[in-house]
């Protein structure tokens, strides 16, 4: 058994835009992911953070085919995810799952908690019986926290941050070995999220589980993640471990992130040296030429960081994508 | 819900589901309870009111007493009689009974078929969509009248009388069902697409639930609401519709009776022999405005947040 | 610090009227802001910042709120007591306000130039092409590349940072006494974040606008704010200089909040407050937060009288009114 769990090769998805009229046709692609590699070990938390549209989200569908990759190598544990079909594909969903951002979205509202938590479980044809599914669902609440007294309530009886705890034991239910977070905690009040991120650390710890993290808050992918890719318009620009990436960025856009991201003291954000930057993100469907992070890139130089596309390299020890990082 | 007896130590609290929280909804809807008090009322009375005025007083929907002739509201016949001597009362019961008759059937035909075609068009998209939905749009820009008029003129009842029913009723469900699919197949479709894309679908690929599963477990009951609503509000389109091609003289035809007939023989007697029209015109009314009620009360019921989207 | 007052809150009472029973949103919320000064009001989902905020304008739909009691002095006056018609003079003029989605109060049929022209020839008298020149100041100020070329846009071609700095901008026409922003920044990246938290920060400082900064991210707070208060099931449960709350905070929920927060600069583990925000038509007697509280004891059965002075102080039996400033 190898070490390595999931091999991410150059994925890329586009998306057709399609133009207006009775006979619409394509007049553009979205390079939503443009790309993407990276591989992540068994047991371990990778953190994907960027600014909205960067492709996160688009990612972490694409890596569990949700989306079809327009091109590029998903290597699942030996297997290459993009050339599974119909059964075998299903089959394997069983090892791979998804915890949604949005907790009232992503739970069928006409189905009992009990029914949601135990669709796996039936999917799959692991458990069957109302008795024994109903009992494997109240004791997959319990171990995310939830009475298991409620197992027979619907999703809108619970607050969100139970509601997140119901899809977190939904994921669990069919005992994945991966799990793809997409921004699990963001849309949770502020004295929720802490809950949510403990419980997501335990159950790694405990079920050896691995997470790739989806996230835009820097300061909670440092909290639970192994290592932290970082990702602008569709490529990583910089990957590393999670003390590389915050407290010592190589690539000037994960120093403008890290320097932007505040804290709560106010002591420390006197001092801090904020690099703000200019100008906005461009858009997915047209990047910029070169490197793409140059029209807002402080660090820029003439002429290369226009001309040239920065492959990843190695500097100081983590992968970075820029022509002058050091 | 039985559930065998547990031995288990938790007891399980019953959730509210979504249809419950509905109905306790609904309940506090005044007009619309009313209405559905009213409508059951007429449904009673029409289904159990001929037989039961032919056991005591022997009269008939088409039992003639021509020497009686028309006679005013009386106490012998409530609704009073028409030209022919026949009671009004159980006249108009048995045309409600044809009335509502054709309204339910066609709906409830065009809800099967509209669900399914809607669900089945949205759910597999591309090109089987597109075609679908060609389909249906052609079939929506022919004037339906157009459609039916020639349905039931180029087929003569006689050929098509099914297990003892009249042919121009087996005419009039086929017609009426045939174009009231077509607006609840669009509406079905609009809401797969969009439920299609809602996060708890994707939640179930993800689980590995098969697709057809995913249609029938997540995606069609999410739709129900609007298809209540929107059928509780074809009922009478299509009883008026029906009274409309009985008013052309296409649908049912002497001795039967609808209040689409009825009405149009009270209007033509309407100076003389008011009650004609008085009986049957109220009982229509009556009956369609309860049917609008109820389903605007079911429809703030039902999606209490998207009133402006109905 | 200066110490013109500009706006005074009092005792300020605001409540719905709804199925579930009677939701005392705000209940009892006194402060003042000062000119000049950021004011973070911070607490989490349903605490009642935002019903503060529209409470000040009178803007809370009537019914099913209800003003239940207390004054808000602005400029000696109680804008809870005038005429509609003059408070729609202060609206938007002496007092500005951004919301959380700037689409929502942008008008989507109309350029911006139309919307920001607008506000110019209403409040300041300018004529058109004045107006105009203004208008193209204002987005060069706010930080609109080709604000020339981009004015005659819609709203929606517009991305959503550029659409709150214009709002900001428009907030910046009529250079106002009191600017209202009411999570200005949520929908945001932190990258963008930081250019719209610099804006604000700078009207505050250049302008002498006095800010109320809602937000729930306590680390915004420390990077801009002066002066704080913390919301807790409709009441300030604590109050003080920014550097005094969060550095040494005397509310248990002020501590459990900071306690929660994963921060960028330290990876230690988070301590989540138990429990989940309580059901404002259920209120008792007692300090809100009792139920969630590590301290709680039983004289958190009556609710607490406010220690310390206003300016500096929190609604616990147990704060000890703290010192201000250090
Ligand atoms: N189904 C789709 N069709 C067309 N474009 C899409 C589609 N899904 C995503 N995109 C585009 O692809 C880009 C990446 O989107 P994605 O959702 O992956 O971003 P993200 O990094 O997850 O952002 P966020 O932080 O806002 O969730 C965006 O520009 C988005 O508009
Ligand atoms: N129009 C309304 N009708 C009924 N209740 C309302 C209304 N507006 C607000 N409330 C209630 O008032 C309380 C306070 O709401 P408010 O919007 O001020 O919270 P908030 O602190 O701004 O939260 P958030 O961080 O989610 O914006 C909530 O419980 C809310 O449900
Ligand atoms: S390659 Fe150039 S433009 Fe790109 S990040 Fe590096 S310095 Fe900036
Ligand atoms: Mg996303
Ligand atoms: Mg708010």
């Amino acid at each position: 058994m190898s070490d390595v769990l999931l091999d991410v090769r150059d994925l890329q998805v586009h998306f057709p835009v399609m133009g207006k009229g009775v006979f619409p046709k394509v007049t553009g692609h979205v390079r939503a992911v443009d790309g993407v590699s990276f591989q992540l070990r068994r047991g371990e938390i990778l953190g994907l953070v960027g600014e909205s549209g960067c492709g996160k989200s688009t990612t972490g569908r694409a890596i569990l085919r949700l989306i079809e990759p327009t091109g590029g190598r998903v290597v699942f544990d030996g297997q290459d995810v993009g050339a599974l079909r119909g059964e075998d594909l299903r089959q394997l969903r069983r090892r791979m799952q998804i915890i949604f951002q949005d907790p009232y979205a992503s739970l069928n509202p006409r189905m009992t908690v009990g029914d949601i938590i135990a669709e796996p479980l039936r999917a799959h044809g692991l458990v069957s019986g109302r008795q024994a599914l109903q009992a494997r669902a109240q004791e997959l609440m319990t171990r995310c926290g939830l009475d298991p007294k409620f197992v027979r309530r619907y999703p809108h009886e619970f607050s969100g941050g139970q509601r997140q705890r119901i899809g977190i034991a939904r994921a669990l239910a069919s005992g994945p070995d991966l799990i793809v977070c997409d921004e699990p905690i963001s849309a949770l009040d502020v004295s929720i999220q802490a809950q949510i991120l403990n419980l997501l650390q335990r159950l790694a710890r405990d079920e050896g589980l691995s997470y790739v993290f989806i996230a835009h808050d820097l300061a909670a992918v440092r909290h639970l993640c192994d290592r932290i890719a970082v990702m602008y318009l569709g490529r990583i620009v910089e990957l590393g471990t999670y003390a590389q990436i915050c407290d010592a960025p190589a690539h000037p856009y994960t120093q403008a992130l890290v320097s932007a991201a505040p804290v709560p003291d106010p002591r420390i954000e006197r001092t801090r040296q904020r690099i703000v930057l200019q100008g906005e993100v461009p858009s997915p469907l047209s990047p910029p030429s070169g490197c793409r992070f140059h029209t807002r890139c402080p660090a820029r130089q003439p002429t290369r960081c226009h001309d040239e596309e920065p492959d990843a390299r190695e500097v100081r020890g983590r992968q970075v994508a820029c022509h002058w990082a050091e | 819900m039985t559930e065998p007896k547990t031995e288990r130590a938790v007891e399980v609290v019953q959730g509210t589901s979504l249809w419950q929280d509905a109905w306790k909804r609904w309940r506090r809807h005044r007009v619309s309870v009313v209405s559905a008090v009213v409508l059951a009322v007429v449904l009673v009375a029409c289904l159990v009111g001929p037989p039961i005025v032919e056991l005591v007083w022997g009269w008939t929907y088409a039992g003639q007493d021509v020497a009686l002739g028309p006679t005013a509201p009386s106490l012998s016949h409530p609704f009073g009689t028409d030209v022919l001597g026949r009671d009004v009362l159980v006249r108009t019961m048995h045309g409600g009974r044809v009335s509502l008759a054709v309204a339910f059937v066609a709906t409830f035909v065009s809800l099967v078929v509209g669900v399914t075609y809607g669900a089945v068009s949205g759910f597999v998209g591309g090109r089987v969509d597109a075609t679908m939905m060609r389909i249906v749009d052609l079939l929506l820009s022919t004037p339906y009248l157009l459609l039916v008029i020639v349905l039931m003129a180029v087929i003569p009842p006689s050929k098509v009388s099914i297990a003892g029913l009249d042919g121009s009723f087996v005419l009039m469900f086929g017609a009426l069902g045939l174009v009231s699919w077509l607006v609840l197949a669009r509406i079905v479709r609009g809401q797969v697409l969009s439920l299609k894309q809602r996060e708890f679908v994707e939640a179930a690929r993800a689980i590995g639930v098969r697709p057809w599963t995913i249609l029938f477990r997540h995606i069609v009951p999410n739709t129900l609401g609007p298809v209540i609503v929107y059928s509780t509000l074809t009922i009478p389109s299509v009883m008026l519709s029906e009274a409309f091609l009985s008013f052309l003289g296409l649908g049912i035809r002497e001795p039967q009776a609808s209040w689409g007939t009825l009405v149009n023989d009270g209007a033509n007697a309407m100076v003389v022999y008011p009650w004609l029209l008085l009986a049957p015109g109220m009982t229509m009314t009556v009956t369609l405005f309860c049917l609008n009620f109820l389903g605007d009360g079911l429809r703030d019921a039902l999606d209490p947040n998207a009133r402006e989207t109905a | 610090m200066s110490g013109d007052v500009v706006l005074q809150v009092d005792d300020l009472r605001t409540h719905f009227r709804t199925d579930g029973g009677l939701v005392k949103a705000v209940d009892g919320v006194s402060f003042e802001v000062r000119r000049g000064e950021i004011l973070g009001l911070v607490g989490e989902s349903g605490s009642g910042k935002s019903v503060t905020n529209l409470s000040i304008l009178r803007l809370v739909p009537t019914p099913p709120g209800i003003h239940a009691g207390g004054r808000i002095l602005f400029d000696g006056t109680d804008l809870l007591t005038v005429p509609e018609r003059q408070l729609r003079a202060y609206r938007g003029n002496r007092i500005a306000m951004i919301f959380q989605d700037p689409m929502t109060s942008l008008n989507p049929y109309l350029r911006v130039s139309r919307q920001l022209t607008e506000v110019l020839e209403l409040h300041e008298g300018l004529d058109r092409g004045a107006a105009r020149r203004r208008a193209i100041e204002l987005l060069e100020m706010v930080g609109i590349p080709d604000p020339g070329g981009r004015i005659d846009q819609y709203p929606h071609q517009f991305s959503g940072g550029m659409r709150q700095r214009v709002m900001i901008a428009m907030a910046l026409a009529c250079k106002p006494e009191l600017l209202l922003a009411d999570e200005p920044t949520t929908a945001l990246d932190v990258t963008i974040q930081a250019q719209i938290l610099e804006l604000i920060a700078g009207l505050a400082r250049e302008l002498g606008t006095a800010v109320i900064l809602v937000t729930h991210d306590l680390g915004v707070v420390a990077g801009v704010a002066d002066q704080v208060a913390v919301m807790y099931a409709g009441r300030i449960v604590e109050r003080g200089p920014v550097d005094a709350v969060l550095t040494n905070p005397q509310h248990p929920y002020t501590a459990g909040l900071l306690a929660s927060v994963p921060r960028l600069d330290t990876r230690g583990a988070l301590t989540p407050i138990q429990g989940m925000p309580p059901d404002l038509t259920r209120l008792g007697a007692g300090c809100a937060f009792a139920p969630r509280c590590p301290k709680a004891f039983d004289r958190c059965a009556t609710y607490p009288a406010w220690a310390g002075t206003p300016a500096r102080g929190a609604a616990c039996w147990l704060a000890d009114g703290g010192e201000v400033g250090r």
